[in-house]
């Protein structure tokens, strides 16, 4: 019966372990699709939409090309900013742009400033896997399109998370106080 | 003639001492706690974050040579185990450990670390800096619950996926620690495994005197403080000489061997551009543009083509030795283990040695020194030159290792038979780690 117990125990210690994770989970798999998770920008499908530019309905053929963009990393924690002020934005869509063809470009948490005016800019890379990226880390990468550029780019609620797990374990190291007395008063002998 | 294992007296005098060993225990604990604060409060990006760095460029990379050069010391000094018996010395209830955990706990700890591989390629835990420190909450919490109520190191023997791991590679260690039986046979008091004044019993709930297995000794030494009689000894052995001579094999053990194959090739595929194309041929198959559902096709593919290959090849010696497929699975799944570990090592090795400044410069940014240099220790090629001496190495071991098998349990002729299938089938895997080697990688950070 006691084993019965401890086992319904550990499988509910188990269950509130796995609470605290769930919100982090849910916002981890989005955009999870490219690992370009860009902090106000979701990238999942190989979109980059940026808010208060429309960038829809680019059309490709006239914009087959980036050149004259400046990809400048800022060396900060967060983000980077990739200039593109100085751009016509009809020269601006990536659509089957290769990423292998970009050296010594960091494309870590990159966020894209650009001037309100700038009315389009469809940044489709739906061709972006396969090449190798040359960051200025000196990272070799392959381009897979999965797992190799920067994931992390979503802040979590540290508040909620530390509460969450300081009071699922709080309440396991309660609930182990409690035992140990009850069992001390119950079997002294044995504990 | 009977060989006399090289004792080590040294070695055996550190673990008797009294500071050993918390004098490992606690500044790794420390070190633990800033890697902790860092993965939560430190940079977002993987690359600047001292604790991303810490944890799977430095320790993921080097805990499997540790396993093969100690064994599992590690789990003596990990700062979970300092954490659960720390619980359990002011809360702890020390009850007994449930039945079905003494009995499926291996199985637990094999669904565990394919969940968390899995979960690293759905979530990003490992390049995210607040994913990993998710994941170590997720795996303190556990911990606890285990000190809180359960006996000895219950977590580290039944439950933590890096102890499945350890236990299987720490087979093919260097380091044996063993009991000397004509001593054990004379002992009333059962010290090591009770404990006394000196230390307490052995936290991973092993009796030396009957002990013939490394893959449950954390090397504490508090069964060398406890004896009594001298009797525990430490020696030197030849890798992966334990797995010679499995007496009692189990289809959890063979079948974590050959998921850790599985492991290694997922990570090496999803890190090359074939993992890319695999998953693209999938979303055009099946019209699933989910990336996680794609991946997770994959992944069952990946980790399911090697088990029925092993099992395949179970089946082929059966029809050589006359045992059935599931015995010839679980008794040449060990011989894996040897191969395993190489392609665990040279998979890691590339992390660490292409990486690896990350550690200095990250370190050094936490004291506001920019350091400004590539993240790599050595070149590409030097890197590629050691992961195929490894994979060579460990096929070697691996070979070796099925042969002694085959040989201690059949006849010459049916033993040899039965090898020529598994010798076959572990040259496959070493090719196919030899060729996804030779491709190039994408960085941890």
């Amino acid at each position: 019966m006691k084993q019965r117990r401890l086992t319904l125990l550990t499988i509910f210690l188990f269950a509130l372990i796995l609470l605290p994770a769930a919100s982090y989970a849910n916002n981890a798999a989005v955009g999870r699709g490219t690992d370009m998770n860009m902090p106000g920008n979701d990238m999942s499908g190989h979109t980059m939409e940026i808010p208060s530019n429309n960038i829809s309905g680019q059309g490709a053929a006239d914009n087959d090309h980036v050149t004259g963009n400046t990809l400048t990393p800022t060396g900060g924690t967060s983000a980077q900013n990739m200039d593109m002020s100085n751009n016509d934005p009809a020269d601006d869509d990536m659509t089957g742009y290769n990423m292998g063809d970009i050296p010594d470009q960091s494309n870590d948490g990159m966020s894209h400033d650009m001037p309100a005016e700038t009315p389009a800019h469809n940044m489709n890379m739906p061709d972006h896997g396969g090449g190798t990226i040359q960051d200025n880390n000196d990272h070799q990468a392959a381009g897979t399109g999965h797992g190799d550029i920067n994931p992390s780019g979503k802040e979590v609620n540290r508040a909620s998370l530390l509460g969450g797990f300081g009071l699922v374990n709080g309440f396991i190291v309660l609930a182990a106080v409690i035992l140990k007395r009850k069992l001390k008063w119950e079997e002294p002998s044995k504990w | 003639m009977v060989k006399t294992p090289r004792k080590n007296n040294l070695l055996k005098a550190i673990l008797a001492s009294k500071w050993f060993p918390g004098i490992l225990q606690y500044p790794t604990a420390l070190v633990f706690a800033v890697i902790i604060y860092e993965l939560l409060f430190g940079p977002l990006s993987p690359g600047r974050n001292f604790g991303t760095a810490m944890t799977w460029v430095l320790w993921w990379p080097l805990i499997p040579l540790l396993f093969l050069l100690f064994g599992r010391l590690w789990c003596a000094i990990c700062p979970f185990a300092t954490l659960s018996d720390l619980v359990q010395k002011y809360v702890g209830n020390n009850r007994p450990v449930p039945l079905f955990l003494r009995r499926y706990g291996i199985w637990i700890i094999d669904a565990v670390f394919i969940l968390i591989t899995w979960g690293d390629h759905i979530w990003g835990v490992v390049e995210s800096p607040r994913g990993s420190a998710i994941l170590l909450f997720m795996i303190i919490t556990g911990v606890i619950a285990s000190g809180a109520f359960l006996e000895r190191r219950a977590w580290c023997r039944y439950l933590c996926f890096l102890g499945g791991l350890s236990g299987n590679y720490s087979r093919t260690g260097m380091l044996e620690l063993r009991a000397t039986p004509e001593k054990c046979a004379r002992c009333k008091v059962q010290a090591c495994y009770k404990g006394n004044s000196k230390a307490p019993g052995c936290p991973l709930f092993e009796f030396p005197k009957t002990m013939d297995s490394s893959a449950s000794c954390n090397l504490c030494g508090n069964c060398v403080k406890t004896c009594p009689n001298d009797s525990i000894r430490l020696s030197v052995r030849v890798p992966s000489k334990e797995l010679w001579f499995i007496k009692k094999p189990r289809l959890e053990e063979s079948f974590l061997a050959i998921v850790i194959m599985g492991i290694v090739f997922v990570q090496n595929i999803t890190m090359l551009d074939l993992g890319a194309r695999f998953m693209s041929l999938i979303e055009g198959v099946t019209g699933i543009s989910s990336y996680p559902l794609t991946f997770t096709i994959t992944f069952v593919i990946a980790m399911a083509v090697p088990v029925l290959a092993l099992f395949f090849t179970g089946w082929l010696s059966s029809t050589m030795n006359g045992e059935s497929a599931m015995a010839n699975f679980i008794r040449f799944g060990y011989a894996l283990i040897p191969l395993d570990l190489a392609g665990h090592m040279a998979h890691n090795l590339f992390h660490l040695l292409a990486e690896g400044n990350s550690v200095l410069i990250t370190g050094l940014s936490l004291f506001g020194i920019n350091l400004q240099k590539s993240t790599a220790i050595a070149g590409n090629e030097t890197i590629q030159i050691l992961q195929f001496s490894l994979i060579v190495l460990g096929a070697l071991f691996s070979l070796y290792t099925a042969y002694r098998v085959a040989k201690s349990n059949y006849t010459v002729g049916k033993g040899i038979s039965s090898l020529v299938p598994v010798a076959g089938f572990i040259l496959l895997l070493t090719f196919i780690n030899l060729y996804l080697f030779t491709l190039p990688m994408a960085h941890r950070m």
